[in-house]
């Protein structure tokens, strides 16, 4: 389990978390959601121990992950946005990890190469972008960590490389692992992620998951805008608001509309969720 | 297993470097080893003999050379917030990878350039031709003289090597571009600092009476604990920049 308590976190002269408590269960698929520069990919690096906390705690399984103790970073595995490309083949890449992790299995590796459709024993430079990231998330997969970071991992993959994305992903979730998805490419996580968090500047505005959400929140498709909707959009065909629920209809979430609507009311949703 | 040192976990991080030594270093350091044929093929050109000295010179150079170059050629981009974050990530222990840091900088780096520059050396004198004429009186360098004095020798030139190699890493894990050339610069600044500080002082007189009394054994000594000193210091550094880099 990941837990973050009071936490307080920046760079030289920009604060970015203040007093922030979270924590990440094992067996789900968190979607890190935000909009550029809230600190989204600063709270995979904490996760990592890549960075260190001003104030407060992080801790993976107790740990605090800034200690880089070998038996947490076995735990751990995070694919950076702009990550560095291996000067290597992915086969020989992850061959040279694997033996620093105690789960690592070669032949899912070679399995989700082919599931992804790339050559593992091409070299890395010789690989598109995208087809480099599915070497680094066949890697990640395979190497069988129970945490999985996972930052912006749809960027620079094709259409049908990002359905294979949330295939193998959803495919490969289990009840001990757990992956955090930090994106601001909502549709390309929708269906996969569940909880949702939402991350404004030096908070957190929202932590649930799908069932609390409809729980709380209804999604109104309809001819007009809802009456009392604290949120509305256009969509082909009419609109969707956003209203209260306090009957507890279900409804269908669109993450997309779902963050348009915490972005515009922050207050209320932190007190309905609160 | 050991959130210290586990020696198991040691060879594994050793095997991990050793595939970067040889893709990031391996050529250059052929290279570097290679120069004496340089020299060889000069001395053809302009007919002349290099003197015994002369290529004694030109290995223990190449040796300052290449462990001044190795961190950053092996271990350049471990700093960088984008390239460094599988060292950072790799499971073993900050101690784990500043042992198979030192082992290939300080050790190994100086090691294989004195043997393979001296088996270059060696191949050009075996040639009928050329400005080798006699095998470099190599082995006469660590054996003239007397046991302890021998080793003390010995000492000294390690000592040398591991406080360059240990300020050649530390600048390594310090800086974020263009590392050899900073560390090689701010150690000139230190080095003119300390000149001038012993100049405004008068502390010329505590270095002479330390050093050029008549006892050379005593002074060797004395060089090579304050080489020793100025190596444990950097390593320490190097090992806590490890520890403690954010990325």
């Amino acid at each position: 389990m990941i837990e973050i308590k009071n936490l307080d976190f920046g760079y030289k002269s920009q604060p970015v978390f203040k007093n922030i408590s979270l924590s990440f269960e094992k067996g789900n698929i968190y979607g890190l959601l935000g909009e550029n520069g809230v600190g989204k990919t600063s709270l995979l690096k904490l996760i990592s121990g890549l960075q260190k906390p001003a104030a407060g705690a992080c801790e993976v399984d107790g740990i605090a992950p800034f200690n880089r103790y070998p038996e947490t970073l076995q735990k751990i595995f995070f694919i950076s946005e702009d990550f560095a490309i291996p000067d290597n083949t992915p086969i020989n890449n992850v061959r040279e990890l694997g033996v620093f992790y105690p789960n690592y299995d070669e032949k899912l590796f070679t399995e989700l190469c082919e599931e992804l459709e790339v050559d593992p024993k091409r070299k890395y430079g010789e690989l598109s972008f995208g087809q480099q990231k599915k070497c680094l998330i066949a890697t990640a997969l395979s190497l069988n960590t129970d945490y999985l970071l996972l930052d912006e991992p749809t960027n620079g993959l094709d259409i049908p490389s990002k359905t294979l994305f949330r295939q193998v992903i959803a495919k490969h979730a289990n009840e001990n692992r757990t992956i955090i998805i930090s994106t601001h490419q909502v549709k390309d996580v929708e269906n996969l992620i569940d909880p949702i968090i939402i991350l404004d500047h030096d908070e957190v505005l929202l932590k649930a998951s799908f069932r609390e959400i409809t729980d709380k929140l209804y999604f109104d498709y309809g001819m007009d805008v809802a009456p009392e909707a604290l949120y509305s959009e256009m969509i082909p065909g009419g609109y969707v608001s956003v209203t209260r629920n306090p009957n507890h209809y279900d409804s269908k979430v669109s993450i997309e509309v779902l963050f348009n609507t915490v972005m515009k009311n922050k207050e209320t949703i932190k007190q309905i969720f609160g | 297993m050991s959130n210290t040192f586990n020696i198991k976990r040691f060879n594994q991080v050793l095997a991990y470097d050793w595939k970067r030594f040889i893709r990031n270093f391996g050529i250059t350091l052929l290279v570097w080893i290679s120069i004496p044929v340089m020299f060889w093929v000069t001395s053809l050109v302009f007919d002349f003999e290099v003197a015994d000295a002369v290529r004694v010179f030109i290995i223990f150079g190449l040796i300052a050379i290449t462990v001044m170059s190795a961190p950053s050629r092996i271990y350049g981009k471990v700093n960088l917030p984008r390239e460094g974050v599988g060292f950072a990530m790799l499971p073993a222990t900050s101690s784990e990878k500043f042992f198979s840091m030192f082992i290939y900088c300080s050790l190994l780096t100086p090691f294989l350039t004195l043997v393979g520059a001296w088996l270059v050396d060696c191949l050009m004198t075996l040639l009928p031709f050329g400005g080798f004429k006699e095998f470099i009186p190599l082995k006469e360098i660590f054996t003239s003289g007397e046991f302890g004095e021998r080793m003390l020798v010995f000492l000294a030139l390690v000592a040398t090597t591991w406080a360059e190699s240990s300020a050649f890493m530390f600048g390594n894990m310090l800086f974020k571009r263009r590392k050899a050339g900073k560390t090689f610069g701010w150690a000139l600044l230190i080095l003119f600092v300390l000149v001038l500080i012993f100049e405004v002082t008068g502390g010329w007189q505590l270095f002479e009476y330390i050093f050029f009394e008549d006892d050379s054994v005593l002074n060797l000594l004395i060089y090579s604990i304050i080489m020793l000193l100025i190596a444990c210091g950097f390593y320490f550094g190097t090992n806590r920049k490890i520890k403690t880099q954010k990325y």
